[in-house]
Parts: C-alpha cells; structure tokens; sequence
C-alpha cells in the first residue's frame, strides 16, 4: 500500500514524499484561505436606499385618508391554521403562507397561500404552497410534519419562501428549508435545506421575515429550541447561501426574533419571552448591522410567551409599530402599540381583536355569539355567503379552541409588513380557523 | 444523482459494512458483502431508500467520517491495518477535543458560537492548517492527509452544508471517538490494575491471572 510503499523507500527519497506532502498541504490550505474572505454584513437597506433599489412600478404615494379595515385572507375552515406571514409583491399585490392541516404537527399540514388583488381590494382562493410528501420527495429525506412559513421579497424582486421541516421528533426537530419565486410567486424553486446547526442540523426554526442590506444580502431571524431557547441572525447573500451566523441571545428565555432596521448600522430585535414566569417582551440593539446584539432586556409591554410582530413606521418617523398580546396569560387580546428607537414609550393605538370580557376563557354560548357578530363584521374572502358558512365556522372553531364547555379566544401569532405604497398591513391566527388581514396607512396612525 | 444523494449512499454502505461481522471471510468474501452492502442502501421503504432514511435521522456525515470509514473499510476487506494505530488514536483525540468545544457552545452553553467561525472560515482554516503542520511534524500522515482531503473536499463544495466544521466533523464521529477513547483508556487501566494485582498477589494466585 501507499504507506508501505513510503517506508519501503531509501531515506532520501522519504525526505522528498514528506516535504511533497507538505507542500500540497500548503497548497491546498492557501487556495481555501484565499476562497473564502472574510465578510462583514453590509449596512442595513434603509428606506431611501429601499426606493432607490427597488424594481417595482407601483410605487404610489399613502393615500391622504385614514384607512382601516380588515379581512379574512384564508378561505378554508375546515382545517387548524396558524403563523401566517404576508409580503408585498412587485406588482403592488400581496402574499399570505400560513400552515393547515388537521392539527399543529398533524402529517397533513401543509403550506397553504393566497395572493391578494390590489385591483379588486380582495384576497383569490388559497392553493397549497408546498406540501409535506413534495418536501420529502424533493429533499430525499423522511419528513414528520411542516411548520412555520415565512413570505418576503427582497428588492431585487425575488420572492422568498422559508418553512420549517421536522424528521424526527417535535419542533425541537426542526430545519429550515427555502425556495424562490422569480415571478411573483406563480413559479417555485424546489425546496432547499439550510445547514444551520452543527448537531444533526435541528432545532433551528424561522417565524419572522428577513431584514435586507444594501447589497442584496439579508439576515434572517431564527431561533433554537432545544437545550436552549435563543435568538440568532442568519446571514445571507442575496442567492440564499449562508454566509454568517450571529447570535443575539443565549439563555433558555427568548424566541421568535423580529428584527427592525433603524438606519444603515443600528436595529432592534423584539423577542418573545419563553421564561416560565410571566414576563414582559424583550429587546436586543445592534449598532454593526446585527453582527453583535445588546443583552435583551423587559421591555414595558407583557407577553404571555407569545409571538411578537414588529415594523418601521417608515416616512422618517424613526418609529416602531409593534404588534403582540399585552397579557400577562392567554392570547385573548391582540394590540397595536406605537414605540420610540428606544423603546422607552410605548403607546397603544388600537386594539385589534379581544375577547368581549378580559379572561382567556368564557363559557361556549358568549363564545358563539362573540365569534359569529366578529365573523360576520369581517368581509369573506371566498365570495361565499356569509350566513351559509356561519354555522360551519363557529362549530369548526368551537371544536378547536373549546374544552368543557369554556372556549379559549384566541388571536395570536402576527405578522407585519409595510408595503412600497405606505400601508401597513397584519396578519394572525383568528381562532386557529381563519387568517385575518388587517390593512391601515399612516393617515390612520396619525388620527390615533 | 447528486452529490449529497452519492454520499448518503456512500456513507450508509460503509456503516453498515463497518458494523458487519466479516471474522472468518476471505478478501473476496468481504469485497462481495462491500458489495451488498451498497446495494442494500438502494432498498426502497416507502418512497424512500435506506441511505436515505439514514441521512433523515442522522444527517450528513462528515467529510472526515466518509474518508475514515472508507479507510476502515480498506482494512476490513485487506484484512490488515493500512495505518499504525498511535496515528488513529492522536487523531480520535483531536476529533473528540473539537467536539466538545463546538457542540455545547453551539447548542446556546456560550454566547459565543463556534459553529459560525465555520461559514466565515478563514481563522478555522488556519487553525486546521496550523494542526496539519503540527500533524506533520509528528510524521502523523494519516490525521494530515484526512484534514487536508476534507479541505479539499470543502473548497469543492460537494455537500449541502457550506460549513467547514462540517466537513470535519460530526456528530457520530465525534461520539464514537469518544467511546474509542474512553475504551482504550479503561483497557489500559484494567491492564495497569491487572498488572499491579499480578505483582502484589501470592504466585499461586499470579499464576492464575
């Protein structure tokens, strides 16, 4: 063999193969140093720059009147839905993922979506995005369930989609995958696996949208659940290949980043707080474009352990719209909060949905009654009349969030962007039975 | 088939070899079960093969536990060791080290996470370059050819992870290198104590040991 072959060899000629060997080491060491250099991130796409970048036609200005309304984006109610994610389109439509199946974690939960018209102010029917058996076709490995979906476009125009995966186990489990759209989402990559943990690669998992740089890049905020629960910042180029990993966090206390840009070098992260006690939102700052974070810190707002949404106002306001249930327990009520950079004052500007009486819990008759008024104030998507799906909502509902007769309100889990044209727009679990839209401007921000 | 497929088969049919009892087979006989080895990870189970089902619950393995389990399976089919134990040993040692510094701090024991100097992996690759030196220097060519394929194997970019840890290691390697480790250091206590029980006991009782 070879190394039978070298000591078989006189000493001069060994002395020539060890010094070969080291020269190839060298070589090859010195061609890897000099492939892969060393990146920072690169500023933050700040909003001037956002415009500037941007490839998109319909830029139009907010309109002047306050506008505020609210729709159903999913159709379905036949199935449990949950973490729903929205993104503006280059042509001025909107995009909605959530995932639907029978049951978080069921095998039959898919990766449902549904594209809003910005012509007819009205959400299309919801088609499935990518499914359980095409990931595990495509990826070429056993997949148990599907979670977590993530929409957004980066300026360039390219449509992002992120999801989680589990093979084994809960959504300790998880990997991250990502496909592409380059046509508004009509036509999909096929999904791809992101590397992101050394073990096994679980236990990384996506909630919130990615926050783009100026060149293209973007980090995507992520988290670990499994003997930790902290927030990290995946690095990315502008293809999807992972370029860097940071952490903002460590500890078992924080989950669900939503990061915010607030000029080319600073940004905040909102996190939800997973302590066992009751606890108050928490926060992190970057000033190196989220290559370093503060140590998260309460902020003022209680969250119950539940998902936090977040948004720059944009128009050089330098203010911070943030969405989440203010409740010390339960997720029965879903607030809009407005808050300075520094988070210091927050102020409530509307409440989006709660239960009529402030408990998590209220006996099925008040239930029933609350749901069926909310549902019939709330315009359908599918075009259907509202009485005929009633009945069939609130039983699907009911048999969701009731237990014993008491029912658990629940509106949780939102989403929030903030189009080209100046509207903000949100979306969250209503109940786990539907995805409800709601749409304003900044001329109804500045009437609260 | 991709590359990453290509692997997961690779590795799955080296497992299974390595793991295989193959005492009393000639070199053709172990060629041959090689052999079926391979074509058992094409074993379809409900849509999936078995290579693949390996990779769903154990994921990639590294670039270094691919060349090492093709070196093992080398030996097994020659029926020799190619490379001298010590060499081996060193290496196990430095795998088992590198785990258990990436793997806690990666998994949230530390802010700071080494998993990341992996993606950036310009102070990686020289700390892998200083070692293959030092490798060199104690004539241990087996850890410096390994280090510098699995670079080579990096620079290539043949798996899914852009990584450079994984290419070095992984989870699997780095527990049976310290279940290697941890055995070889209890059989060389249980020979000191035996050893030392030989010397202290009565000859009739030596003679029985």
């Amino acid at each position: 063999m070879v190394f039978d072959f070298i000591l078989s060899q006189s000493s001069n000629s060994r002395s020539r193969y060890r010094l070969a060997s080291l020269f190839v080491c060298c070589a090859v060491f010195a061609v890897a140093i000099w492939q892969f250099p060393q990146r920072e991130p690169a500023p933050f796409l700040t909003e001037s720059a956002e415009k500037s970048a941007s490839r998109s036609e319909l830029r139009k200005p907010a309109r002047q009147e306050p506008e505020f309304k609210a729709q159903f984006a999913s159709e379905s109610i036949d199935d449990h839905v949950h973490s729903a994610s929205i993104t503006g389109l280059a042509n001025g439509d909107l995009m909605a993922a959530w995932f639907a199946g029978t049951r978080e974690g069921a095998r039959d939960v898919e990766i449902r979506g549904a594209r809003f018209d910005a012509q007819r102010q009205e959400w299309g029917d919801e088609f499935v995005l990518i499914s359980r058996d095409t990931t595990e076709a495509v990826l070429q490995r056993h997949i148990r369930k599907l979670g977590n979906p993530v929409l957004a476009e980066a300026p360039n125009g390219r449509l992002w989609l992120f999801y989680v995966s589990v093979s084994v186990g809960g959504w300790a489990g998880s990997a991250i995958n990502a496909m592409h759209s380059d046509d508004n989402g009509l036509n999909w990559s096929e999904p791809r696996r992101l590397i992101t943990s050394p073990f096994f690669n679980i236990s990384n998992l996506v909630r919130n949208p990615p926050v783009f740089h100026a060149d293209g890049s973007f980090g995507l905020p992520i988290y670990h659940e499994f003997l930790g629960k902290f927030p990290e910042y995946l690095y990315m180029s502008a293809d999807g290949r992972i370029l860097d990993k940071y952490r903002i966090g460590m500890g078992r206390t924080s989950l669900q980043p939503v990061v915010v840009p607030l000029d080319a070098n600073r940004g905040l992260a909102l996190l939800r707080n997973s302590g066992e006690a009751s606890g108050r939102v928490l926060a992190s700052f970057t000033s190196d474009r989220g290559k370093t974070w503060s140590e998260s810190a309460p902020m003022a707002p209680w969250n119950p352990n539940s998902a936090v949404a977040a948004v720059g106002e944009g128009n050089g306001s330098g203010d911070v719209l943030v969405a989440l249930n203010d409740l010390r327990d339960g997720r029965f009520r879903l607030s809009l909060y407005e808050v300075d950079q520094n988070l210091k004052d927050w102020r409530q500007l509307e409440v989006l949905d709660q239960a009529p009486v402030l408990q998590e819990t209220l006996a099925a008759d008040l239930f029933r009654g609350t749901v069926a008024q909310r549902f019939t104030a709330v315009s359908g998507g599918s075009g259907e009349p509202v009485p005929a799906r009633l009945e069939e909502m609130i039983s699907e509902s009911m048999s969701r969030v009731c237990d014993d007769g008491m029912c658990e309100f629940k509106y949780e889990y939102p989403s929030m962007i903030r189009t080209r044209d100046g509207y903000f727009h949100l979306v969250y679990s209503w109940h786990n039975t539907l995805i409800k839209h709601v749409v304003f401007n900044q001329a109804w921000l500045e009437t609260q | 088939m991709t590359m990453p497929e290509v692997l997961s088969h690779l590795s799955f049919t080296l497992l299974l070899f390595f793991i295989l009892p193959t005492g009393h087979l000639a070199c053709a006989g172990r060629a041959l079960l090689l052999i079926l080895a391979g074509a058992f990870s094409f074993v379809n189970v409900g849509g999936l093969t078995l290579a693949e089902y390996t990779r769903s619950y154990a994921d990639e393995l590294s670039m270094v536990s691919v060349l090492w389990l093709l070196y093992a399976g080398l030996s097994q089919v020659l029926n020799k060791p190619v490379v001298p134990l010590l060499p081996q040993i060193q290496f196990a040692a430095v795998i088992a080290l590198a785990g258990f510094i990436l793997y806690p701090a990666a998994l949230g024991l530390s802010i700071v996470d080494p998993y990341r100097w992996g993606f950036s992996p310009r102070g990686l690759l020289l700390a892998a370059f200083a070692s293959c030196v030092l490798w060199w220097a104690l004539r241990n060519y087996f850890a410096m050819v390994m280090t510098t394929a699995a670079t080579v194997l990096f620079v290539l970019d043949i798996k899914t992870s852009n990584n450079y840890w994984d290419y070095l290691i992984d989870p699997l390697l780095w527990l049976y290198c310290c279940a290697y480790l941890i055995r070889l250091g209890m059989g060389r206590l249980w020979a000191l104590y035996r050893g030392r029980a030989v010397e202290s006991a009565p000859a009739y009782v030596a003679r029985e040991v």
